[in-house]
C-alpha cells in the first residue's frame, strides 16, 4: 500500500494532510493508534477539517479507486 | 361471429394470459451500489444484511443492518420472503457479492450488493467503533488539524 498512499499525498498535497505512523515510538501515533483501536495494519482512518470522523475506518487492504472515493469526501 | 364462438375466444385468451402471468419471473434487480444509493434505498425499507462474522459485525456495522454471517445465509434466507428488497454487504464487497448471487439465484427480485463493502460506506456505523466514547468518532476530535482534514495510515512498514 506504501507507493500508492505516497502517490496519493502527492497528488492530494495541500488539500489533505496525510500522516503515516509506522510502528510505535512516536508518542502522537501511539496515542492515536490507541484512540482509535488499531489493531491491525494497515489502518485508514479520515478526519475532516473540523476534527469529525469521516465514515469507516478502512482496516486491510484497499483498492485505489475506494480509497480516492473516500479522500475525496474529505471536507 | 358466432357469440359462442366469440365466447370461448375470450375465455381462451383469459387462460392464456393467465399461464403467462404465473410462469413468466418478475423482473430481476440485481446490482451492485455504492453508498448513496444504499442510504437512499434505506430511506425505502430495504432490508441490510451484514454477511461477515459475528466479530467482524460487532466491532461496527452499517445501522440497522442485520447479521447472517455468509455461511447461515442459506438457512436464514428461506425464511424470508423473495419479493423483499435485500441489500448485502461485507468488508470489501468479495462475500457479499457471492450472498448476493446467491439470492438472486433462489428468487429473490431485488437483491442489492454495496460495491467495495463496509471500506467504502460513508454513512454513520453502530457498535464498537461507532459513536460515543472511546470510539474512532471521539478520537477524530483528539486529531489537531491545520485546517486540512487528515488522512491517517497506521502503516506497516511496507
Amino acid at each position: 500500500m506504501k507507493p500508492l498512499v505516497e502517490r496519493l499525498a502527492r497528488e492530494y498535497k495541500g488539500k489533505i494532510e496525510f500522516r503515516r505512523y509506522v510502528d510505535s515510538g512516536d508518542p502522537e501515533g501511539d496515542r492515536l493508534s490507541q484512540a482509535f483501536n488499531v489493531q491491525y495494519v494497515p489502518t485508514f482512518v479520515f478526519v475532516n477539517s473540523d476534527g469529525s470522523l469521516s465514515g469507516q475506518p478502512i482496516v486491510g487492504g484497499v483498492d485505489e479507486a475506494t480509497l480516492r472515493q473516500r479522500l475525496d469526501l474529505l471536507r | 361471429m358466432d357469440k359462442r364462438v366469440l365466447i370461448w375466444l375470450i375465455a381462451v385468451i383469459a387462460v392464456v394470459a393467465l399461464l403467462l402471468a404465473v410462469t413468466t419471473p418478475a423482473a430481476t434487480i440485481h446490482k451492485k451500489v455504492d453508498s448513496a444509493e444504499l442510504i437512499r434505498l434505506q430511506g425505502s425499507g430495504v432490508m441490510v444484511v451484514d454477511v461477515r462474522t459475528p466479530s467482524e459485525f460487532a466491532s461496527s456495522h452499517i445501522p440497522g443492518a442485520l447479521n447472517v454471517p455468509l455461511d447461515q445465509l442459506q438457512q436464514v434466507a428461506v425464511t424470508w420472503s423473495t419479493d423483499r428488497a435485500v441489500a448485502v454487504y461485507c468488508a470489501t464487497g468479495a462475500r457479499s457479492a457471492n450472498a448476493a448471487a446467491y439470492l438472486a439465484g433462489q428468487g429473490f427480485t431485488k437483491v442489492y450488493d454495496l460495491a467495495s463493502g463496509i471500506a467504502s460506506w460513508t454513512g454513520s456505523v453502530e457498535g464498537g467503533s461507532g459513536q460515543g466514547s472511546g470510539s474512532p468518532a471521539a478520537a477524530a476530535g483528539s486529531v489537531k488539524t491545520d485546517g486540512r482534514p487528515v488522512f491517517i495510515d497506521f502503516a506497516s512498514s511496507t
